[in-house]
């Protein structure tokens, strides 16, 4: 966890250190900006968000691990093709360090 | 490409932010542009043929054009539904390289209602300005185009400056030529809509976007 250094003593904010990285919260950001149950293409998000395939691989397998993702793949004809979707899990983890951040700026602000 | 595919990277909570905003305004602008600069390109290639075959009918096959006088009409119909079918192809295609979830799909209906009140007023408005009649009728594209226009110019400022920009060069190049020419302004403004397509074509490879 990241101590954003807030809130002194034992209410101290501490973010998700999962998320709260630069890569890993714009993937997070942009699957939780569509509905609960879209799948994103994998091909999407790497262009843009402008990140290599290998990049955005170790972070997927990241939030894979910590189940904020699920990857699912499947054939359209004899191309491949990968979804990536926010799980609930991912969902709720993304909720609160949404909150989290909220307070550590001490406002009240949504996107 | 973000070089940050380790953990070392440094995130303010100012900058993350930013960057959720920033991310999820991006994210909603990429669904409903999806395929959108094709779409635009391919029309730009439609109404340019459009025009030049209305100019070659009536330059080159008058005594057709003197005996069916309302022929602009089906041959712009004809045009506009090859139009309208490639651009539900397009966009599908294209929304289904985004995502295939709800959100696409109301993106998807959102751009087409948008298009669809655009098209729609520009039919009406000549009809509410009594223009539908022999004497007037003529005049019907001037308002038509400029309502399309603004439809694209509207549509680039909320989503892709790039269709704004396009949608003047399109009125610039329907509403120069016809006030300056005479007979020869439906071959010119299908030349300049071919310019204006290939300017276009030419920025979106250089700097992405489709």
């Amino acid at each position: 966890m990241v101590n954003t250094g807030g809130v002194s003593g034992s209410n101290a904010i501490v973010l998700n250190e999962t998320i709260h990285q630069p890569t890993r919260l714009r993937i997070m950001s942009l699957l939780v900006s569509v509905e609960t149950t879209d799948p994103i293409a994998y091909r999407f998000l790497q262009n843009h968000l402008e990140l290599t395939p290998g990049n955005l691989t170790t972070h997927l397998r990241k939030l894979e691990d910590a189940q904020y993702v699920a990857i699912t793949k499947e054939f359209h004809g004899v191309k491949p093709r990968t979804w990536v979707q926010a799980t609930a899990v991912g969902r709720n983890a993304f909720a609160e360090y949404l909150t989290n951040l909220e307070r550590a700026l001490g406002v009240r602000r949504r996107p | 490409m973000t070089p940050d595919s380790d953990d070392t990277a440094v995130l303010s909570t100012e900058e993350g932010w930013q960057t959720i905003q920033a991310t999820i305004h991006d994210a909603r602008g990429a669904m409903y542009t999806a395929g959108s600069t094709a779409i635009l390109l391919m029309w730009a290639g439609i109404i340019s043929a459009a025009y030049l075959a209305q100019y070659a009918i009536s330059t080159f096959a008058t005594d057709f054009a003197e005996d069916q006088p309302w022929f602009p009409g089906p041959l712009w119909i004809g045009f506009s539904a090859v139009g309208m079918v490639g651009s539900m192809t397009i966009g599908y295609r294209a929304g289904r390289a985004v995502s295939t979830g709800a959100a696409m799909q109301n993106a998807g209906i959102r751009v087409f209602l948008y298009w669809m009140a655009v098209v729609t007023a520009a039919g009406l408005l000549p009809g509410a300005a009594g223009l539908w009649n022999e004497t007037r009728a003529e005049t019907i594209p001037y308002v038509l185009v400029g309502v399309i226009a603004l439809g694209y110019v509207l549509f680039g400022i909320l989503h892709k400056p790039v269709i704004a920009v396009f949608g003047l060069g399109y009125a610039v190049s329907f509403y120069v030529p016809h006030y300056i020419f005479d007979d020869i302004a439906p071959a010119v403004s299908g030349i300049a809509m071919l310019a204006l397509l290939a300017g276009t074509f030419a920025w979106v490879r250089k700097n992405g976007g489709w």
